[in-house]
C-alpha cells in the first residue's frame, strides 16, 4: 500500500467515517478528491461540511494536519471524456439502476492515473453492491483491509470499477455508526451532508435516494419532522408505485 | 511570458473579460486558480458561473474552450498559514481598508509557488489599488501582453504582499471593457459572470454590498434587478455616507 491513502471524500456518511478512521485512528495520511456537480444542489452544502469537518478533526487533533492533505477538487465538466467507460456505464445500466456518479468517477480516476481510489460503497440492497458483491475480494496491505474487483470477472463491464477499492464494504450504515460510538467519532460524524436535493432552509429533503436510505439506516433523528412528513407522503409511495409497475411489466414479459 | 497564463479567475466581470481576451482574441492558454471560501455565501453561483461560461465558450468556439486548463480549485481553510504575509497585510490595513481577500490570495500565491498569478483589480479614484498600488507599479510587456506589477523598489516594504501578481487591466474601465467584449461579439458570454457577494436567497444580487455598489457605479445597474436598486438607495448608500461622514469627523477631531 502506498503511503498515503486516496479518498474519495464527499463529506457523507461513509467517505467521513473512512477519513476519520484513516487520520484519527490509524494516523495514516489521507488525499481526499472531491468532484464538483455544480448541477447537484447539495454540492455547495457538501462543500462546506467538508470544511466544518476538517476544522473538528483539526480541533481534536491539531498534528492531523500533516495527514490530512489539501483537498484535490475537479469540477465535472472538466474531466475529458471516455468512450469505453462510458459504455461500459450504458450497458450496466442497462441491467439495473447505477446512479450516474460510476460513469464519471471512472472517467475522473482514469484521467487522474489514480488505481487505488477508496470508493465508499456500504453494504446495502442497492443494485450496485449487489454486482460488485460476487466480483470483488478482500485484501490487505499494510494493516488496512478492503475489497477490490477480483481478476476474474462475471462480466466484463465490471471493469469500470478496475479503479477503486472498497473499504467499508461489508459495513453497513448502522455498523457505522456503532464504529463511529466505540472510536469517539460521533460528533463529528454529525456534521456529515447526505440530501442529494437540500431545500431552500438547507434542511434534508426527505425525498430523495441519500435521505430514504439514511432513514431506513436508522437515522431520522438527522430530520426535521417536515422532512420526515414528506418522505413518508411522497417518497414512500412513489417508490412503492414505481416497484409495483416494474414487478407488473416484469409479469407481463414472463 | 510563459506559455500558459496564471489567472485568477472568480467568475466575476474584470477576471471572465480577461479570460475571454486571453482565449478568444489572443489564442492563449490559461490556467485558471479559484479559492473556495465557505464563509462567503456566493461561492456556488460562483462556481456555477464558471461552468456555464465555460459551456458557453465551448459551444461559441470549442478549440478556444481547450486554451482553457481544468480549473483548479483550493479549499481556503487549505492554504497554510504564513506570519509574514498575515502580518503585512495586517500593518496595510491600518493605512487604510483592504479586503481580505489579499491576505489569503498571496499565502495562495506564496504556497502554490506562482509569482505571476494575474489578479484584475482596476485603479480608482480613492480605492486601495490606487492607495497601495498607484506609485508602486510599472507597467510591462511580454510575449505581446502588457500588465503591471510591482517594481523593485516600492515605498512601503509590506506592498511586497502584491509581489506574486500582474495586473493585466489594470486601466480598464467596466464600460471599456463591456465595449470590447460587444465589439468581439463576447458581450453575452459576459453577462452570466456573477458579482454580488451576499446573494439572496432567490439567487439574485443584493444590491447592499460593495461589488453590487461597484457594478452600479460602474454603469452596469442593469445587471440588478429593481429591488435591489432600491435596496442600494435606500440602505447601502445612506450607510457608506454616514461611515464617510463618521470618519470624516473622527479625522478633524484627532487634528491637532
Amino acid at each position: 500500500m502506498s503511503a498515503t491513502i486516496h479518498l474519495f471524500w464527499t463529506g457523507g456518511w461513509d467517505s467521513t467515517f473512512r477519513l476519520l478512521d484513516l487520520v484519527l485512528i490509524k494516523n495514516t495520511a489521507v488525499q481526499p478528491y472531491y468532484v464538483i456537480d455544480t448541477q447537484r444542489r447539495s454540492f455547495p452544502l457538501e462543500i462546506k461540511a467538508m470544511a466544518n469537518i476538517k476544522a473538528a478533526i483539526l480541533d481534536r487533533k491539531p498534528k492531523t494536519s500533516e495527514l490530512l492533505l489539501p483537498t484535490n477538487f475537479t469540477r465535472l465538466d472538466d474531466i475529458p471524456p471516455n468512450r469505453r467507460i462510458t459504455e461500459q456505464y450504458v450497458r450496466l445500466s442497462n441491467i439495473g439502476h447505477l446512479g450516474g456518479q460510476y460513469e464519471w468517477l471512472p472517467r475522473f480516476a482514469d484521467a487522474a492515473n489514480l488505481h487505488d481510489l477508496e470508493l465508499c460503497t456500504v453494504r446495502g440492497t442497492g443494485f450496485a453492491f449487489n454486482m460488485l458483491k460476487p466480483n470483488v475480494v478482500r485484501e490487505s496491505d499494510g494493516g488496512t483491509d478492503y475489497y477490490r474487483l477480483k481478476a476474474n470477472l462475471a462480466n466484463p463491464d465490471l471493469a469500470l470499477f478496475k479503479y477503486f477499492r472498497f473499504p467499508v464494504f461489508n459495513l453497513s450504515k448502522s455498523d457505522i455508526r456503532n464504529l463511529a460510538i466505540k472510536n469517539g467519532l460521533e460528533d463529528i460524524m454529525q456534521q456529515t451532508w447526505f440530501c442529494h436535493s437540500p431545500l431552500k432552509n438547507g434542511s434534508p429533503c426527505g425525498n430523495c435516494t441519500p435521505c430514504n436510505v439514511t432513514i431506513q439506516g436508522g437515522f431520522a433523528g438527522r430530520f426535521p419532522l417536515s422532512s420526515l412528513v414528506r418522505w413518508l407522503l411522497v417518497y414512500k409511495p412513489r417508490t412503492s408505485l414505481r416497484r409495483w409497475r416494474r414487478s407488473f411489466l416484469n409479469r407481463g414479459n414472463i | 511570458m510563459s506559455d500558459v497564463v496564471n489567472l485568477f479567475w472568480s467568475s466575476g466581470w474584470d477576471s471572465t473579460f480577461r479570460l475571454l481576451e486571453l482565449v478568444l482574441m489572443k489564442n492563449q492558454a490559461v490556467q485558471t486558480y479559484y479559492v473556495i471560501d465557505t464563509a462567503r455565501r456566493s461561492f456556488p453561483l460562483e462556481i456555477k458561473a464558471m461552468a456555464e461560461i465555460k459551456t458557453a465558450i465551448l459551444h461559441r468556439k470549442p478549440e478556444a474552450a481547450q486554451l482553457i486548463l481544468p480549473t483548479q480549485f483550493t479549499l481556503l481553510d487549505d492554504v497554510p498559514t504564513n506570519e509574514q504575509i498575515t502580518g503585512q497585510y495586517r500593518r496595510l490595513l491600518k493605512i487604510r481598508h483592504l479586503g481580505g481577500q489579499y491576505e489569503w490570495l498571496s499565502r495562495f500565491a506564496d504556497w502554490a509557488n506562482l509569482d505571476d498569478l494575474e489578479l484584475c483589480v482596476r485603479i480608482r479614484e480613492d480605492n486601495f489599488v490606487s492607495t497601495f498600488l498607484g506609485q508602486n507599479v510599472t507597467g510591462e510587456s511580454n510575449g505581446g501582453f502588457d500588465y503591471y506589477r510591482l517594481k523593485q523598489d516600492v515605498a512601503n516594504p509590506d506592498i511586497s504582499l502584491f509581489k506574486y501578481f500582474r495586473f493585466p487591466i489594470y486601466h480598464v474601465s467596466k464600460l471599456e471593457m463591456q465595449n470590447i467584449s460587444k465589439a468581439q461579439g463576447f458581450f453575452d458570454i459576459m453577462m452570466r459572470t456573477w458579482f454580488c457577494h451576499s446573494p439572496l436567497k432567490n439567487g439574485l444580487p443584493c444590491g447592499n454590498c460593495l461589488p453590487c455598489d461597484d457594478a452600479i457605479k460602474d454603469g452596469l445597474a442593469n445587471r440588478l434587478p429593481l429591488s435591489s436598486l432600491v435596496r442600494w438607495t435606500l440602505l447601502y448608500r445612506p450607510r457608506t455616507k454616514m461611515r464617510r461622514w463618521r470618519r470624516l469627523l473622527l479625522a478633524q477631531g484627532t487634528k491637532p
